[in-house]
């Protein structure tokens, strides 16, 4: 039985150490900061495993993580929607430790809301 | 090593990766499928490793090795291929992370552990039948199964964004 409880403990610690690393898991990115701004998109990869929008931010590029495609397509949005070119509003929260980087709690493009998490 | 980051990037820059990448529907298939892949290995690995440590062991040994292993090899089949096509939508990142090579290095361990296991330990008492308590060998090859393949799903998790 004790090995089983050492055994259980390794595993345990092996999941705990799997959940705090994970890059772009919401834990990533400050929550305490949420960031509202319009951007126009610089460039759009509309893929999986995340939707990335490039846009200038403070006159730097940043990077925005957006959805999976499947999420971004149930909650009503499509690549046409946020081309390239196209001016959208954000509010995003930026990365803990990379520069440039932020993931979307949500978009508005026009009057239209879209949640994204 | 120029070479090597060229080839990964031809990988990551091949139709069949920016089909997956770009397909609703492919990319969360191919996870799931090698998520079943795992749960069928590891699933059966971990009940059989759990009879090695001395659960159970009314039951013998030689029946449910022949029950969950070959369940546990036909997950291969499930885990390899859209492992290898997940693989291929990130090549660039995943080639030269430390992480996906400890994942790799990690799985040659469990194979390994795998060979020792049927090669030194488990073959004599296939041939004389195997019942009640095993050896301390068998115990222990159980314990590094089962912790080589948490780890191994550790890095997993931490590979996938």
């Amino acid at each position: 039985m004790a090995r089983f409880k050492n055994i259980s403990l390794a595993i345990a610690l092996l999941i705990c150490a799997s959940f705090t690393v994970l890059h772009h898991g919401w834990a990533d990115y400050d929550q305490t900061k949420p960031t509202d701004f319009k951007a126009k998109i610089e460039d759009l990869t509309y893929e999986n495993p995340h939707v990335l929008a490039k846009v200038k931010y403070n006159k730097e590029i940043t990077t925005v993580y957006l959805a999976p495609v499947t999420r971004m397509e149930s909650r009503g949005l499509n690549a046409d929607m946020i081309k390239k070119g196209t001016t959208i509003r954000f509010v995003a929260y930026p990365h803990k430790t990379e520069k440039n980087e932020m993931r979307a709690e949500r978009i508005f493009v026009g009057k239209d809301k879209y949640e994204l998490r | 090593m120029q070479a090597y980051h060229q080839w990964l990037e031809w990988l990551e820059k091949s139709a069949w990766a920016v089909g997956i990448r770009q397909s609703l529907w492919l990319y969360p298939a191919l996870e799931i499928v090698h998520i079943l892949g795992i749960v069928l290995l590891v699933g059966a690995a971990f009940l059989f490793d759990l009879r090695l440590l001395g659960f159970s062991s009314n039951l013998p040994v030689t029946a449910l090795s022949k029950h969950l292993l070959p369940w546990s090899r036909r997950g291969l089949i499930l885990i390899v291929p859209s492992g290898v096509l997940l693989f291929l939508t990130n090549a660039q990142a995943l080639g030269v992370d430390p992480v996906f090579w400890t994942k790799v290095g990690l799985i040659m361990v469990a194979a390994l552990n795998v060979f020792v296991f049927h090669r030194f330990v488990y073959e004599p008492f296939k041939r004389l039948g195997a019942d009640g308590k095993l050896p301390y060998a068998a115990r222990l090859c159980g314990v590094v199964s089962i912790v080589v393949w948490v780890a191994v799903v550790a890095c997993g998790r931490l590979l996938a964004y």
